[in-house]
């Protein structure tokens, strides 16, 4: 097996947090050779030019230039992006809905290992996620707004509008795609209800996240039930029923 | 009735101060605003013009009538032997009064009369005539005339008053006068669209000015056919027994077949609904027609009478049906309809007082659910950071790190939670186990957490940091006294277990130390409980259905145990 070695650089705006970061590299990683380190956007970019790097450690909250501005200032990126962001906020949806791993400050250990080894076998192949990331960021119509699935075997980017609904379960999530498919993802239902919930999304049901778009309507009778424009009957939950009603009447 | 002729006269002739009965002796003399309530008649002269003749002064008062159909019901003719006949019809009960023309204080020595009941009973038998008139204004002459007295008799009876020449026995005139019974018949009835061709009828236009009987035309007949059934008609007039009338046609024209000169001939009744609504009154018109407008819907009578003879009483019936919005229906529909409003807006208003009482009540409960959710004890925070200073102070780079990122992720499910009422079971259990980890920094003791593998924890959601308070317990009153193979009676030291097991739609978290334990029947325990009992008995009320359901097992030197029972979580 190659002993890759990358060469990474890091961006953030506050230097011990940079010394922090290439230390733990430096005893956990012994793959990731740190080539440049920046305070700031405008020097980041220089040193992407300049060092054209495999992996970058990406800050999202910086002063001035956010982390995904200077992303979305870049015409290609030929490297892998780790983000590292001490709080949830804005932008780290749109890292999430396109499947790119993320470090939380403190950065864990184990975390920063999985990242690492992630972005070493899946080389240069996150293409996609990046593509999906910057459609994200560049305020797209919502409804080309697509979201990474990372299957088994592929990372899958679906049209969010396609998604007529989500169920979970054995900690499985699967997506009902609009022609009939069927994706089955390992993350847990509760973490696209917190992605989609800006796309109509709404959670009716403990194992069930349906699309506000596909309702065709809720049956009150055995309990109550969606049924969806596929036929489907999703159940309703009696405690979901106010979050539903909520849901198919507002907006 | 030949060659008569109706005449208003001005008699100035006596009258009877009270009505005779079939005498006329002592009539006295009658004054001229008496004869202004009698019409007289007179005959043509008869061949020997310069005879008297006997002529009729008809009770008149104001108003007469003929009823031309009527004519008298007497058996006598015309006769040459009876000289100038003549024949009438008296429609009042009044007397009558007989006079003779040409017959004068001169030549009265000449002449007899005599008057008889049905041509039978005598009244008055041949006697001289020594009454006279002073003037007799209306035949032309001038002069007084013979007055032969008043007279009345009853209903269908007849008088015959008879002129003789006394030396030759000859009859020089005869009239006879029939009490006739009349009612007022109808001819016909106009509605309101009728009213225009009713006017310009010319049967009508020629009753005004003439005295002819009318006789239904075809018309008259087939308007009613049109609406009424053959044996529903009068055969006689082709009127409707009984008239039902629509809502709208309350405007009604009935014609009579009379000749009405005076409209006080004429007195009407109208009855509706067993009320009377018009009184007996005069007619409105100098006509035969009695109007009627603006009729209400109801059942009614019209009574009709002539003035001369009130016991004689025509009725006639109809009724005019309620409009659609009057009908019996229609008003239980409408009231049907008031009372449903009603007890529609009732339950709207009670509903909505109530979804507004509830939402009140789930904001308030929410309120006071936040104000008392979970956050991590400040005593904890800051001896958790002081742990990992120590762990940096001693070198052990490698746990820093870890016990660091693991506080780090607390703080982070904390602040996230204190967002979210509700979060992952997976990410309580999470937070759980970070608490853990980091408090094994402090105190030594081990800890298990056990989820039943049939529990979707990462589909379940409950309150966040619900448990942490009661782990925390676990730690602090629990396990924290107890050093390995120390004061407790363990040897081992301080054991947690927390488990987590699902009984179809419920599932149970058991906290377990195996502390000190205390008395369970002591007053409320520390702040950690008293919040928990607090925040569960709000979520209670709040949740729909869902319960939470809890014990606390424990007693010194056994430890303690929570129990908390999710009732119908899982669905």
């Amino acid at each position: 097996m190659d002993q890759l070695t990358l060469r990474a650089v890091l961006i953030d705006d506050e230097q011990h947090n940079l010394d922090n970061l290439s230390r733990m590299l430096e005893a956990y990683c012994p793959q990731i050779t740190v080539v440049a380190t920046a305070l700031n956007a405008m020097s980041g970019r220089v040193a992407l030019e300049q060092f054209n790097p495999d992996l970058v450690f990406l800050d999202i909250q910086m002063p001035g230039e956010s982390g995904l501005d200077l992303l979305r200032s870049l015409k290609g990126y030929g490297f892998d992006v780790i983000f590292v962001t001490a709080f949830d906020q804005y932008g780290i949806q749109a890292v999430k809905l396109s499947a790119l791993d993320y470090l939380l400050k403190p950065i864990h250990i184990d975390e920063l290992r999985s990242a690492v080894s992630k972005a070493i076998s899946r080389r240069g192949s996150n293409r996609a996620q990046m593509d999906n990331l910057m459609q994200l960021l560049r305020q797209q119509p919502r409804d080309d707004h697509r979201i990474g699935l990372t299957t088994l075997r592929e990372t899958r980017f679906v049209p969010v509008r396609q998604v007529i609904r989500l169920e979970s379960s054995n900690n499985y999530s699967h997506f009902y795609l609009e022609g009939g498919e069927r994706l089955t993802t390992s993350k847990a239902i509760h973490e696209y209800e917190d992605m989609l919930a800006g796309y109509g999304f709404f959670r009716c049901h403990q194992s069930h996240l349906v699309n506000r778009r596909f309702v065709r309507s809720w049956v009150k009778e055995d309990g109550g039930y969606l049924l969806l424009e596929d036929g489907t009957h999703v159940p309703v939950s009696r405690h979901k029923k106010s979050a539903v009603h909520t849901a198919l009447n507002n907006g | 009735m030949g060659g008569a002729k109706l005449a208003w006269a001005l008699l100035l002739v006596a009258a009877p101060a009270a009505a005779q009965n079939f005498g006329g002796d002592n009539t006295p003399a009658p004054t001229g605003a008496d004869w202004g309530n009698y019409s007289t008649s007179y005959a043509e002269p008869g061949p020997h013009s310069q005879d008297p003749f006997l002529e009729t002064a008809v009770p008149y008062k104001g108003y007469y009538f003929t009823a031309i159909d009527h004519s008298p019901r007497v058996p006598l003719e015309p006769e040459p032997s009876r000289g100038t006949f003549r024949e009438l019809n008296a429609y009042d009960s009044a007397d009558v009064y007989v006079y003779a023309p040409r017959l004068n204080p001169d030549n009265a020595g000449r002449f007899e009369y005599r008057v008889l009941l049905d041509s039978g009973r005598v009244v008055i038998p041949w006697s001289p005539i020594n009454r006279f008139t002073d003037v007799f204004a209306p035949n032309g002459e001038g002069k007084p005339c013979g007055l032969l007295g008043g007279y009345h008799t009853t209903w269908g009876h007849y008088i015959e008053a008879e002129l003789r020449e006394k030396k030759t026995g000859r009859f020089i005139s005869t009239t006879v006068i029939y009490w006739q019974e009349v009612k007022p018949a109808l001819f016909n009835i106009y509605m309101p669209d009728e009213l225009g061709a009713f006017l310009e009828m010319n049967e009508f236009l020629q009753h005004l000015t003439n005295n002819y009987y009318l006789r239904p035309t075809a018309e008259d007949t087939l308007k009613w056919l049109r609406r009424y059934a053959r044996n529903q008609l009068d055969t006689a007039t082709g009127i409707p027994y009984f008239l039902r009338l629509k809502h709208e046609e309350n405007n009604l024209v009935f014609y009579l077949n009379a000749h009405i000169i005076e409209r006080q001939a004429l007195e009407y009744q109208l009855v509706r609904n067993g009320s009377t609504v018009i009184p007996w009154r005069s007619n409105e018109f100098d006509l035969p027609l009695i109007w009627l407008r603006g009729l209400q819907t109801g059942k009614y009578t019209l009574s009709m009478r002539f003035r001369s003879q009130r016991h004689n009483v025509t009725g006639y019936s109809f009724a005019v049906e309620p409009a659609w919005t009057e009908t019996v229906w229609f008003k239980v529909a409408v009231m049907a309809g008031v009372v449903l409003l009603g007890v529609l807006c009732w339950v709207l208003i009670r509903l909505r007082t109530r979804v507004v009482q509830e939402r009140r009540k789930r904001e308030r409960l929410n309120l006071e659910l936040k104000s008392i959710r979970s956050q991590l004890n400040p005593h904890f925070v800051f001896n958790a950071l002081a742990s990992i200073q120590g762990l940096v102070n001693n070198q052990q780079i490698e746990p820093a790190n870890r016990y660091l990122s693991e506080f780090g992720r607390l703080m982070r499910e904390t602040l996230s939670g204190a967002r979210k009422d509700f979060v992952p079971l997976a990410t309580e259990i999470a937070t759980l186990d970070t608490y853990l980890k980091l408090e094994q920094l402090r105190f030594p003791f081990v800890y298990h957490i056990q989820t039943a593998s049939d529990l979707p924890v990462r589909d379940i959601e409950v309150p966040s940091l619900l448990l942490q308070p009661l782990v925390e317990n676990a730690v602090k009153h629990g396990v924290s006294a107890m050093l390995p193979g120390g004061v407790s009676s363990m040897p081992s030291g301080g054991i947690i277990e927390i488990g987590f097991t699902r009984e179809n739609a419920n599932f149970t978290c058991t906290i377990r130390d195996n502390g000190q334990g205390f008395d369970t029947g002591a007053p409320a325990g520390g702040y950690g409980l008293s919040l928990t009992r607090d925040r569960i008995r709000l979520l209670n009320e709040a949740l729909d259905g869902r319960t939470i359901d809890w014990r606390i097992e424990s007693s010194p030197g056994w430890g303690t145990r929570i129990i908390l029972i999710f009732q119908q979580w899982i669905n």
